[in-house]
């Protein structure tokens, strides 16, 4: 009969072993799950691991909003959608408001605008912006309203001074999406 | 301040210097093709950054200055284009601006922190994880969610927008310890780390009882008068509603069965 006990607690002690891992799991999904409900937060977005790769981005976005900026012809909205891609929120709705306007006064441009200099200024992690300035050179563009007249100020510069704020954004390619794009007093842009 | 604070009110020519009728925030396309990023035109007033602050007298006559530029035609818009308007910048004798009739010059007031006191920012949110729990001596992760936002309104007898941006998080753990932040914090399922792992924001609580986790948020202010965003010296401060958690020691022990197994069991 001694025997028979010995032979029975070799067997149970993996079982034991096993509820023990049990009972741990059981403890933590007591203490994660069903405890009495608190407010939930809402994170703010993880965003960029680091400061360059924000402020990487933030460019990148920029750049492309460029580029699609290039590709417009006035007479056709479909073109605008691209700039639209980029932008979000303000920047979104003035752009809108902008392209549209300028198609319904049958305005036509041409020419390049380049992207000649872009200093990020600052990253906020939590609020998951990027600050910076950009300088965009607008020399070679030129816009005419339907009778073929230049509607391009006479003060216009040359190398316009932009201040962009990014958003970081899941849908966007680059991570980021364009919320403000404003002017700037800068002087960096010459 | 020194650069935006010009200002000319000049609504009859408002049309004529600058022709972006469209629109007319910010930087969006049509001002930058067309005009200076820096003058946002709401048809009814011009606001001049910087040394460019005298309304030549040639821009006077608002269309003549659209039809300036006849001889763009031509080539593809190779170089050459600096002749765009550049014609204008004949610059008389009139030294300084104001001296034309029919404007007067303003300058925006200074703004400092006490003067957004009409302005309250949204309050950020505060939670932490497990939810109303912590273990002691493991980290329990608390977050705080805030977001950059605008508000607008008078200051100061002027239009006046407010961007608010969260700068810093300022916890205090309700045990005596604080830290501040310049990120609010993510769930561990976000960052993509087990539970009970340290983050930027977590605390490790080393006795247990209930504790009741404050934050102030520091936002960053930047004023904007219609002539683009002006930041303002200093912190506006926003408290998160109390986040109450109750931390708990949690101790092991071998067990026969589950609690399930035998609901009698110790501990069960």
């Amino acid at each position: 009969m001694p025997r028979a006990t010995v032979v029975d607690m070799t067997r149970r002690r993996p079982f034991r072993a096993a509820s023990i891992v049990i009972a741990a799991m059981l403890g933590v999904g007591a203490l994660s799950g069903c405890g009495p409900t608190a407010p939930t937060p809402t994170p703010t977005p993880t965003g960029f691991a680091s400061e360059e790769e924000a402020f990487a981005a933030a460019e990148a976005t920029y750049r492309a909003y460029v580029d699609a900026l290039n590709q417009v012809d006035l007479s056709d909205p479909s073109t605008f959608e691209e700039v639209y891609r980029w932008t979000t929120g303000d920047a979104n709705a003035a752009e809108r408001e902008s392209l549209s306007g300028m198609h319904a006064n049958g305005w036509t441009v041409s020419g390049m605008s380049e992207v000649t200099g872009f200093s990020p200024t600052s990253w906020d992690a939590g609020a998951g912006t990027i600050d910076g300035i950009a300088c965009l050179r607008v020399a070679d563009v030129a816009l005419t309203d339907r009778d073929g007249n230049s509607v391009v100020s006479t003060d216009r510069p040359d190398t316009q001074s932009v201040m962009i704020v990014a958003t970081t954004s899941a849908d966007s390619p680059t991570g980021a999406l364009l919320s403000v794009v404003d002017g700037s007093n800068s002087e960096q842009c010459g | 301040m020194r650069l935006a604070s010009l200002v000319v009110l000049a609504a009859l020519s408002a049309a004529s210097l600058a022709p972006t009728t469209v629109g007319g925030s910010g930087c969006a396309s049509n001002s930058a093709w067309s005009g200076n990023c820096s003058v946002s035109n709401n048809g009814s007033q011009v606001d001049v950054g910087g040394s460019a602050n005298q309304p030549g007298s040639g821009g006077g006559s608002g269309t003549g200055g659209a039809g300036s530029s006849p001889g763009r035609g031509g080539s593809n818009g190779n170089s050459g284009t600096g002749s765009t308007g550049n014609a204008a910048p004949a610059t008389e004798e009139c030294p300084i601006v104001g001296c034309r009739g029919n404007y007067s010059v303003v300058t925006y007031p200074d703004v400092t922190i006490d003067d957004l006191a009409s302005f309250v920012p949204a309050r950020p949110s505060l939670g932490g994880e497990p939810a109303g729990f912590g273990v002691v001596g493991t980290p329990t992760n608390i977050i705080a969610a805030a977001s950059t936002h605008t508000l607008t309104g008078p200051l100061l007898g002027w239009d006046v927008t407010v961007r608010f941006r969260p700068a810093g998080y300022v916890f205090d753990y309700g045990d005596g310890s604080n830290t501040r932040t310049t990120t609010g914090g993510a769930t561990w399922a976000s960052l993509g780390l087990p539970q009970f792992s340290p983050t930027s924001t977590s605390h490790v609580y080393r006795e247990r009882g209930t504790y009741t986790v404050s934050l102030t948020l520091q936002y960053s202010a930047d004023v904007d008068f219609g002539s683009g965003w002006r930041p303002v010296p200093g912190y506006v401060n926003a408290p998160a509603p109390p986040y109450t958690l109750e931390v708990l020691e949690v101790r092991t022990a071998l067990v026969d069965r589950t609690c399930a197994e035998n609901p009698s069991g110790p501990g069960c």
